[in-house]
């Protein structure tokens, strides 16, 4: 029996392969294929799981060589297992079969379902081949796999105009930040010889000798990231993405796309810390992103949108444990948000199932209708406020922390304080969505009847309340199981922890923020309306409904290189082209002859141009 | 040399002759079409099988008095004929059902194959001429196949003039080389006397000029769109493939052997030639393919920015680089075969002819939307598919020369990404359709056995050659290595 170590290329190859049989044979199969894609999913998870059960000691490396073999242009391509890949490959799959269960019910009434399959299956074994790839430029390939494939997910109702533009956002806007990582990733060959994985892990500061070269090349891998996990400035893609299948929208914003960023620096973490100031970046950018989200989510009356946004702030924590050096720590959020994000947005996706409704104003009192979409979406809440023993209060509380500590080292405290304040919007955007849609009595009159979706919806949401409660305690007072796990050198150092003073300030501003909501929504002490009257407040209010005008300031710039290009393009077919052929043609029957007819006219020309180039070339070679 | 040795290393263009006159008889006393274009394919096949055999072992047979050898690098190239020759046979089935006559057009098909094979073989200035045009012609015939067709008989018109005078230029050139240097052999040593040098570089430049035409270099590539779009798509195929080939093969038999010697006596930097041509043919036939409405128009133009690439291997003139074209030509081929193999299916399946028919067509025939999806993104140069390795490492041949060479990778790169843009709008109408219109109902999915076995294999072999780049390229470097060293 070959160990799991040894069968973990099927891992990303199972959905990859087995992904064209729904397009091409979907229509024969039963339910139009989705049992391959479950299937596939499932085997994955399975091998994922025993991998990470039963990992190896030291790395498991296994490649083959691609580009000319054995010469100095060679490349090798293939799959590096680790703690953190074996992490990473684990929640991918597990949760994408959950999601892909959950979609049995969920899409059953949709047009072009096995188009759907296909792209889950190739979706999901892209991230999977993206985190066990052992070479930079093998990530690339699977990272522009993914890119490709949310495109198509987010415009699956493509002849929704809304979601073709917001397709075609995603994929525009990400490709800038990828942009930066192709050039980061040239750079890095060019200058250290090297894309190997193992190689630049090791020894990242001998590679590249340079320290200016090596912040330079981890800030343009960092560009993609930012694209991917949808941080500043690069984030209207996310909120624009819900209009995609509700399902899709748990995979991207859980465990495949927005992770995908925050993988990618952890991947490379090593190299950032050997690079100056590239960490204080990524934390910054986290900071701010985390906080400017939050501002955003407590706004947006469209449930999906609030919980996109609350994707973008908790990624955005992600990057300021990274920043401030918690790498264990981000990945522990990692993957509480991953099980906790999936959860509510498969709630939200059966309140859409069962109202049709997606804005927060048409819903009211659901948790009697929907009790267990309710609670899902409850221990969701409490797990994205960070209350405890909810998993997301570990890994909040830890990455706080690290940026309570990170303050007292470098007497920068303003990160702290901001992923601090955002604790409380979180907490605020996400029991307003909760108390709204759920505790309030409608405003209109319900007049359609709403009821608990079925089983094959609900299941997949209570196995992961169940992760949610579990989860958590592999890093907390009882045992710490999980930072040893996910540290694979020894550079990236335990996360620092802070005095337990500050834990209890988190946890009583994530108390305030739901008491908040609670005196704004339920109580109703202060109405809503109070917080947008008055002229400071309307115009704040008014910036962050407009997402800071980023939206808009892309908008300019698309229409306006949009616009050059066409210019161009038409400048060119309708003088360059036209010009040259006709010109040409032109010039010789002003040396005396008149077409006859078009035909014998044109071959003249083609003769004519060809002599003409011959004698230039003489000319150019023999005679100047 | 053992007779039988000798005979099986002649044996790839024995086939053909044989099959030639198994053709023949065949007409003469069944006049069976059916029967006709599968002897020419069983024989390509033959040949084929044969070619990669004697190729990959490295036999070399010298024949008639060694004006024509047949080493690896003839193998090699006859290995890429005789493939695509095939796959047009293969394909031809429903054209050739409703020809009036069938069977010429197998027997012009293996003339063009056996012509191109001895055009890669030949140590002769002047043989190579004759064969070069023996093949040629084989080709006019093809493309005023459809005689009744006014479109077919004006490109084939066209296509003869312009080749006429290119012959012309050919052997103009050819009888320059003679006087300056008193020899037609495609020799590494000759000797030039001061005051002719200039004669031999005159007639070289002329050399390339009329091979030019073959391979559409810009500026003589004007006849191409017109001939590929009014052309039977058997013939277009036929063009795009073995007959470009061909005459890169011209030029390589050449220059592979005469190249550094001109550069010693006459002083001509033909390098510098090729170099401007590749950039000004990669960027006119990329740009002219942006702005096509027509399938098969685009497709032409894109097959003329390809020759730009692949000039680029001529350009830098190592064995790298020459090693490299070798593959380049193969996925080219096949990649450039498949696609038209396509478009000729969805235009006699559902009447497609300009990109914008093409709207929806994923959803009725998917495994051939999809085959052709593989081989644009090919011609694009998506990695892992063949065509991308091709062009990845012809860059990376740039760049290892270094100095003012690379700025061919670079205009290689732009053009490439340039070409994306036209390339990914027939694979968006194939899969979304056109914006603001609703999708058919769902059909019958039509797909035919006798357009799927060739599709299919261009599909294989555009990604298996893609990952299996190395034996390729171990070949084509034996191939070229061989022929650099031996002295004729």
């Amino acid at each position: 029996m070959a160990s799991f170590a040894e069968l973990v290329w099927l891992v990303p190859v199972v959905p990859l392969i087995l992904s064209p049989f729904p397009i091409f044979a979907g229509d024969k199969l039963p339910r139009k294929g989705s049992f391959v894609a479950i299937f596939a999913c499932a085997v994955s998870t399975v091998i994922s799981a025993g991998a990470l059960l039963t990992l190896p000691s030291i790395p498991y490396n296994v490649s083959v060589q691609w580009l000319l073999p054995g010469t100095a242009t060679s490349i090798d391509v293939g799959f590096y297992l680790d703690g953190l890949s074996a992490l990473m490959i684990t929640i991918t799959s597990g949760i994408a079969t959950l999601i892909l269960v959950y979609s049995l019910e969920y899409m059953s009434h949709e047009e072009g379902l096995p188009r759907y399959w296909t792209e889950m299956m190739i979706f999901t074994g892209s991230m999977l081949g993206f985190a066990l790839a052992d070479s930079v430029i093998l990530m690339y390939v699977f990272w522009e796999l993914i890119g490709a494939c949310s495109y198509l997910l987010i415009g699956f109702w493509y002849t929704k105009p809304e979601a073709a533009s917001a397709a075609k956002k995603a994929f525009v806007l990400v490709r800038v930040g990828d942009v930066g990582f192709l050039i980061g990733m040239i750079l890095l060959y060019t200058n250290g010889h090297t894309l190997n994985l193992p190689a630049i892990l090791s020894s990242p500061a001998t590679l590249i000798s340079s320290p200016q070269m090596r912040t330079i090349i981890a800030l343009l891998v960092f560009a993609g990231a930012i694209g991917k996990s949808a941080q500043l400035p690069l984030f209207p893609w996310l909120p624009d993405a819900m209009e995609g299948p509700t399902t899709v929208s748990a995979l991207i914003h859980s465990a495949t796309m927005v992770a995908a960023g925050v993988y990618l620096v952890a991947r490379l973490y090593p190299f950032f810390q050997v690079a100056p100031y590239a960490l204080l970046v990524v934390g910054a950018i986290g900071a701010l992103s985390a906080f400017v989200a939050a501002t955003m989510g407590l706004v947006s009356f469209d449930i999906k949108r609030v919980l996109a946004y609350s994707t973008m702030s908790q990624l955005g924590y992600m990057m300021v444990a990274l920043g401030v050096g918690a790498y264990g720590a981000a990945m522990f959020h990692l993957m509480n948000h991953a099980v906790f994000k999936a959860m509510l947005f498969l709630s939200a996706g059966a309140i859409l199932h069962a109202t049709g409704a997606r804005d927060l104003r048409e819903m009211g009192g659901l948790l009697k209708k929907m009790k267990v979409t309710g609670l899902a979406f409850l221990i969701g809440g409490l797990a994205l406020s960070g209350i405890p023993p909810f998993n997301g209060y570990f890994s909040k509380d830890l990455i706080i922390g690290a940026a309570y500590q990170y303050g007292l080292v470098t007497g920068d405290f303003w990160i702290y304080l901001l992923v601090l304040i955002s604790a409380l919007l979180t907490a605020a955007y996400i029991f307003r969505a909760f108390f709204v849609a759920f505790i309030l009595p409608p405003k209109s009159g319900a007049t359609k009847e709403v009821h608990e979706v079925s089983l094959t919806m609900t299941i997949p949401m209570v196995i992961l309340i169940g992760f949610t409660l579990v989860t958590g305690w592999l890093w907390s007072p009882l045992m710490d199981v999980f930072q040893p796990f996910v540290t694979y050198a020894a550079s990236l150092g335990a996360t620092p922890q802070a005095p337990s003073y500050v834990g209890l300030l988190t946890l009583a501003f994530a108390l305030t923020g739901i008491g908040l909501a609670y005196l704004v929504y339920i109580r109703a002490t202060v109405p809503p309306e109070r917080f947008s009257s008055g002229r400071v407040l309307s115009k704040l209010r008014n910036l962050i409904m407009r997402s800071y005008y980023f939206d808009a300031a892309y908008d300019r710039v698309a229409a306006g290189v949009e616009n050059g290009i066409a210019l161009a393009l038409d400048y060119f077919d309708r003088f360059a082209l036209d010009g040259l052929v006709n010109g040409i043609g032109r010039s010789l029957v002003k040396l005396g002859r008149d077409f006859r007819s078009m035909e014998t006219g044109e071959i003249r020309n083609y003769v004519a141009v060809m002599v003409i180039g011959a004698v230039l070339l003489i000319l150019l070679f023999e005679v100047l | 040399m053992n007779p039988y040795t000798e005979l099986l290393r002649l044996s790839p263009v024995g086939v053909l002759v044989l099959a030639q006159i198994i053709l023949f008889v065949q007409d003469l006393v069944r006049e069976d079409k059916r029967l006709s274009q599968y002897i020419s394919a069983a024989a390509l096949a033959l040949t084929c099988l044969l070619s990669v055999y004697l190729a990959s072992s490295g036999n070399t047979v010298s024949f008639a008095n060694s004006t024509f050898v047949f080493n690896s690098l003839a193998y090699y190239f006859g290995v890429i004929f005789s493939l695509s020759a095939l796959l047009v046979m293969l394909s031809a089935g429903s054209f050739l059902g409703r020809a009036e006559y069938a069977f010429e057009f197998s027997s012009l098909a293996i003339l063009g194959v056996l012509g191109s094979f001895f055009v890669a073989s030949s140590t002769n200035l002047v043989a190579l001429f004759v064969v070069f045009e023996m093949a040629t012609t084989a080709t006019y015939g093809m493309v005023a196949y459809a005689r009744r067709s006014k479109l077919s008989a004006e490109a084939a018109i066209k296509y003869f003039v312009v080749g006429a005078v290119s012959a012309g230029i050919i052997i103009y050139g050819i009888s320059l080389i003679y006087i300056a240097t008193g020899s037609v052999s495609i020799s590494s040593v000759f000797s030039v006397t001061s005051q002719s040098s200039q004669l031999l570089d005159v007639g070289v430049i002329l050399l390339i000029v009329g091979f030019g035409f073959k391979i559409a270099a810009f500026p003589f590539h004007m006849w191409l769109p017109d001939t590929y779009e009014g052309a039977p798509y058997p013939a277009t195929t036929y063009l795009a493939s073995v007959s470009k080939v061909m005459g890169f093969a011209a030029l390589v038999r050449i220059f592979l052997v005469m190249g550094p010697a001109i550069y010693a006596l006459g002083g001509l930097n033909w390098e510098v030639i090729f170099g401007l041509l590749s950039i000004l043919t990669m960027t006119f036939g990329n740009l002219a393919a942006l702005v096509q409405t027509s399938m098969k128009r685009m497709l032409a133009y894109s097959s003329i920015a390809m020759s730009g690439y692949m000039l680029i291997g001529l350009a830098l003139g190592t064995s790298f680089s020459y090693a490299v074209l070798l593959y380049f030509m193969l996925t080219y081929a096949i990649a450039k075969a498949g696609s038209f193999i396509v478009a000729q299916f969805f235009e006699s399946e559902h009447n497609a002819k300009s990109i914008d028919d093409y709207a929806w067509l994923a959803r009725k025939s998917p495994l051939s939307a999809f085959s052709l999806t593989i081989m644009l993104l090919s011609l694009a140069g998506i990695p892992p598919l063949s065509v991308f390795v091709a062009k990845f490492f012809i860059f990376y041949a740039s760049v290892q020369v270094g100095g003012y060479w690379i700025l061919l990778a670079i205009a290689g790169v732009l053009n490439s990404a340039l070409s994306l843009y036209y390339y990914a709008r027939v694979i968006k109408n194939m899969y979304i359709g056109l914006a603001g219109e609703s999708p058919p109902p769902q059909g019958p999915r039509l797909e035919r056995i006798g357009y799927m076995i060739p599709i299919l294999t261009c599909l294989v072999l555009t990604i298996a050659l893609g990952l299996g780049e190395g034996t390729v390229i171990a070949v084509a470097k034996h191939a070229v290595t061989t022929l650099s060293a031996t002295v004729f």
